[in-house]
């Protein structure tokens, strides 16, 4: 592959930058500092210059790590990662997008996370290990775990 | 209710989009490396590659030296005697009864140039 790091890169921006935001935003609940930490990862690795071959898992942990090191910064994080639908928008319910949000937000970090690299990234379990450095165990405990809580929460709410 | 429900009700619902500040940001930073890298010709090499380069060019040019180089040969020197008693006995007799103070000024002494060097000449 005659292609410079810095186009694949690029490439690699363009074709993920969907999951790489609904990733980083649902780590930092924060719009602004989603975007900065997509930024900030992707100037590090441009700094670095090389990256394994396999660069999903490899980005998304730099996004991750990006996202931590802002978490030390006192900032507003109360943004899901839903969009509320205006009435007309496909006949999808604002109440229901608003609840599945506050849902979300009652899980624990690495619940919400492993639930947004799986359902949102389409991740298997084997690659949000990557991205995590777990086992394949403990990521497939925190998605079982995850969904579990959900059912109950949203049991609850239609009571 | 199962977990492939939720999943679907998940991600039937529109996911918040990233703005196009951070499009902008990002074009600007891959333009910024795509300018900061330099031409193949003009990237740095490294100290040490240089002064090995410099070591093998050095021995290569004076390995092939010798090939530019002409030999020279040395100017033959040729002594001619008159025969005499003398003579013989120096040149067939044992190297115990050679005398060191044999008289050359006998002798006629002829110088004779290698080919090479008359060849200069011409």
């Amino acid at each position: 592959m005659n292609q410079t790091f810095a186009e694949q890169l690029r490439q690699f921006y363009e074709n993920h930058r969907q999951e790489l935001y609904t990733y980083s935003l649902a780590l930092t609940r924060n719009r602004e500092a989603a975007e900065d930490a997509i930024h900030t990862a992707f100037h590090r690795l441009l700094r670095r210059g090389s990256a394994p071959t396999d660069l999903r898992p490899y980005v998304f942990r730099c996004v991750r790590n990006a996202a931590m090191d802002d978490h030390r910064q006192d900032k507003r994080r109360e943004d899901g990662i839903f969009v509320l639908p205006t009435d007309a928008h496909d006949g999808l319910s604002p109440e229901l997008c608003a609840e599945l949000g506050q849902l979300l937000a009652q899980l624990s970090e690495d619940e919400r996370e492993t639930i947004v690299l799986k359902v949102f990234d389409a991740m298997t379990f084997q690659e949000i290990a990557d991205v995590r450095q777990v086992s394949i165990n403990t990521v497939a405990s925190w998605y079982r775990r995850g969904m579990e809580k959900l059912k109950t929460l949203w049991m609850e709410e239609a009571k | 209710m199962n977990e492939k429900d939720i999943e679907g009700q998940l991600q039937e619902q529109s996911l918040a989009r990233p703005s196009a500040m951070l499009d902008h940001r990002m074009n600007a930073l891959f333009h910024e490396e795509r300018s900061k890298r330099p031409h193949f010709l003009l990237r740095g090499v490294p100290i040490w590659l240089t002064a090995a380069a410099c070591l093998v060019c050095a021995v290569a040019g004076f390995g092939a030296r010798s090939m530019f180089v002409l030999r020279r040969h040395p100017p033959t020197v040729v002594y001619f005697f008159p025969a005499n008693e003398e003579m013989a006995r120096f040149l067939t007799g044992p190297k115990a009864n050679w005398n060191d103070g044999f008289d050359f000024s006998q002798a006629h002494v002829e110088v004779i140039q290698p080919p090479a060097a008359r060849g200069n000449q011409l």
